[in-house]
């Protein structure tokens, strides 16, 4: 045996790929249907968290999802899932993938598409497949292509989390659940989650309720990764700060405020979201903010400076920026 | 990326959960294909019991050969007629349905619905995959086409035999069959199974490339009659030819069972010429003719009765390398592929 080659370590890696994030993307560009869906993306989703991937159509998010999984390679930079190159012999039994058009053999029944996850997968967990399957009321015997796209969806998580992944990419899973099935799959994720210590990324467009299942936050639009954080961070990081002018003309904001996400002016009265608030000298109020208002601040104002963790605000706009919404003045 | 951590050999739960996931995903293409190849060797089976039936008929009602024999003796008997031609067109188009409709689909159809990704995403690799596929496939279609070949392949025993057997029962054999049985060639023996699966690789090559199942099914119908049609260009080639040689514008006499490829002239100085522009006239006419172009003879080329085996194997060898060739290709290319 030679030296540098090693012991075979099977499928559940090395010592760096135990410790190694989730996902780790440096310098990754995605291609989209017309152009650059995501340039120079870096961020890294730590293990053991449960990630809202969040972001408008066509921002990546799919696309993520299947570099991820390795059915295609990134189109610039470097993808790594959990230390390993995606889609590689030593990654692939480690993560659990649903698709948003849920690819399923539609001619099997549902024990079939299960046996086929059993039989295909070492670490095959039979009784966490069927009890999602259970949860969802879908018959077993029932053929797959006659089953509802809810049911469907059921069928695709359960042969995701039948596989005991350590990384569950899930692309809107809960988008064509009803609410019944989606608060019981949610729990069933939340539990793989805390019991096992799961990551879990999934990509969503309901805002409202992301803070009551990620504790991290992911967002991407025009291009750009935006948010790559914890969400208390993100929402502690926020503040929405009112200044009273003495004059509608007056200059607003004291230029020390801090990183401005977006300001809005109604006649004296002006409120600007402000990362990382250094001063509120002069200000009328502060208040906190919802992290479903964070986060769409960031959206309508794409061009704001990034919050990810671990890197610093080096592009950081001046106070003042020139994308404040402006609200005529009465 | 220099220590490349491999996906543990497939046990036997795996392998067998691939080959059952690929026979499922084309069952009903499987079943079909099994019971036309059983419905296809009755039929055959039947046909060479009526083949037989007809000479030994033609035997007792033609004693004396095709001379001095009733007018029913001028005509082929109809199960010679269904053996020696009605049954060429289906064999011969036999690979273009297979390389089409079971080929082309093999991977051109999970591959347009997307369902590949239900695969790709499980702990197997793509190469096993596609392995488990081309062996279920290739399995199906071997035994398919064993189950058509072995009454086929008797056919043409029986005829060749039968040509040279001796008494009437051979001249039977030998006035009411053509003169050629090299036309079965490719449809029997071991070349019969392998030009059937060169169709079949061909198919499924071609739908991991374009990954439509139409666009699939045109090229492998076209590239594999192209295929057909290289291969019998090439088969007079591949073996050295006998050739015979006469002193006089007559030519020689055809050996049974031979493959007659051409004939034509000798010159003096031995060289062969397949042209002659002389006028047909009286011998003597004919014979001055000949002499003014330097013709001194004719000649014949054939491949002999016992060169049909190894021409046979050779075919087989060429069909078997081509599909190893193709094989290589679905296993290189799928594991880079790139999907949505």
């Amino acid at each position: 045996m030679t030296p540098s080659s090693g012991p075979a370590s099977a499928h559940h890696g090395d010592d760096a790929s135990a410790t190694a994030p989730a996902l780790e993307a440096v310098g990754l560009g995605l291609h989209g249907r017309d152009g650059w869906a995501l340039r120079d993306g870096s961020f890294t989703v730590p293990r053991g968290r449960v990630v809202g991937l969040v972001g408008p159509n066509g921002a990546g998010k799919s696309s993520l999802v299947a570099v991820a999984a390795g059915l295609r390679p990134a189109d610039a930079g470097v993808l790594r899932v959990l230390g390993h190159v995606p889609g590689s012999p030593a990654v692939l039994p480690r993560i659990g993938t649903l698709f948003q058009d849920r690819p399923l053999e539609r001619r099997f029944t549902v024990a079939e598409t299960l046996r086929l996850g059993r039989d295909l997968n070492p670490n095959w967990n039979d009784a966490a497949a069927r009890a999602i399957v259970d949860n969802c009321d879908v018959p077993l015997k029932a053929r797959v292509g006659r089953l509802s796209t809810g049911q469907r969806t059921c069928v695709a998580l359960a042969l995701a989390l039948g596989k005991q992944p350590d990384l569950l990419l899930l692309d809107e899973p809960m988008a064509d659940l009803d609410p019944q099935r989606r608060r019981a799959l949610t729990g069933a994720l939340m539990t793989r989650a805390a019991e096992h210590g799961t990551t879990i990324v999934m990509s969503t467009h309901t805002l409202s309720e992301l803070h009551l299942v990620c504790d991290y936050v992911l967002l991407t639009a025009r291009g750009r990764i935006l948010i790559a954080d914890d969400t208390e961070f993100v929402q502690a990081a926020h503040s929405l700060i009112t200044y009273t002018c003495p004059a509608p003309a007056a200059p607003s904001l004291p230029p020390q405020a801090g990183t401005v996400i977006e300001t809005r002016r109604s006649g004296r009265v002006h409120t600007a979201l402000v990362c990382f608030p250094l001063s509120t000298e002069g200000a009328a109020s502060t208040s906190s903010l919802s992290l479903e208002e964070i986060l769409l601040a960031y959206l309508r104002n794409p061009q704001a400076s990034p919050l990810i963790a671990g890197s610093t605000r080096d592009d950081a706009p001046s106070a003042g920026t020139p994308d404040s919404h402006e609200r005529p003045t009465q | 990326m220099n220590t490349r951590p491999r996906i543990p050999r497939p046990t036997v739960r795996t392998a067998a959960g691939l080959a059952r996931l690929a026979w499922h995903q084309h069952r009903t293409a499987h079943r079909t294909v099994l019971a036309l190849a059983v419905l296809a060797a009755a039929w055959a089976l039947w046909e060479h019991h009526q083949l037989v039936t007809a000479v030994e008929h033609w035997a007792t009602t033609c004693p004396n050969g095709l001379t001095d024999s009733p007018p029913v003796c001028d005509h082929t008997p109809g199960a010679v007629r269904t053996v020696m031609e009605q049954a060429h067109p289906p064999l011969r188009y036999l690979p273009v349905a297979v390389g089409a409709l079971l080929g082309a689909p093999l991977f051109a159809q999970t591959l347009q619905d997307g369902t590949h990704r239900l695969a790709w995403t499980q702990s197997v690799s793509r190469r096993q995959w596609a392995v488990a596929k081309l062996c279920v496939t290739g399995g199906v279609t071997a035994l398919a086409a064993l189950l058509l070949t072995a009454p086929v392949t008797w056919w043409w025993y029986t005829i060749r035999h039968g040509r040279t057997a001796t008494g009437p029962i051979g001249t039977a054999w030998r006035d009411s069959t053509p003169q050629s049985d090299w036309s079965y060639l490719p449809y029997t023996g071991p070349a019969g199974v392998a030009h059937l699966l060169l169709a079949l690789t061909t198919g499924a090559a071609l739908g991991l490339l374009l990954r439509r199942v139409l666009s699939a099914v045109a090229l492998s119908a076209a590239v594999t009659l192209a295929l057909q049609t290289g291969l019998e260009q090439l088969r007079p080639h591949l073996l050295t030819p006998t050739i015979e040689r006469t002193s006089s514008v007559v030519f020689p006499n055809r050996t049974t069972n031979a493959w007659h490829l051409d004939q034509g002239y000798t010159h003096a100085d031995g060289s062969l010429t397949e042209t002659y522009n002389c006028p047909p006239g009286s011998w003597e006419a004919v014979q001055r003719c000949a002499r003014s172009q330097h013709i001194t003879g004719s000649y014949i080329r054939n491949l002999d009765p016992q060169q049909f085996l190894p021409l046979q194997w050779l075919d087989t060898a060429i069909c078997l390398t081509v599909i190893a060739l193709l094989a290589t290709f679905c296993l290189v290319h799928v594991r880079r592929m790139k999907t949505r």
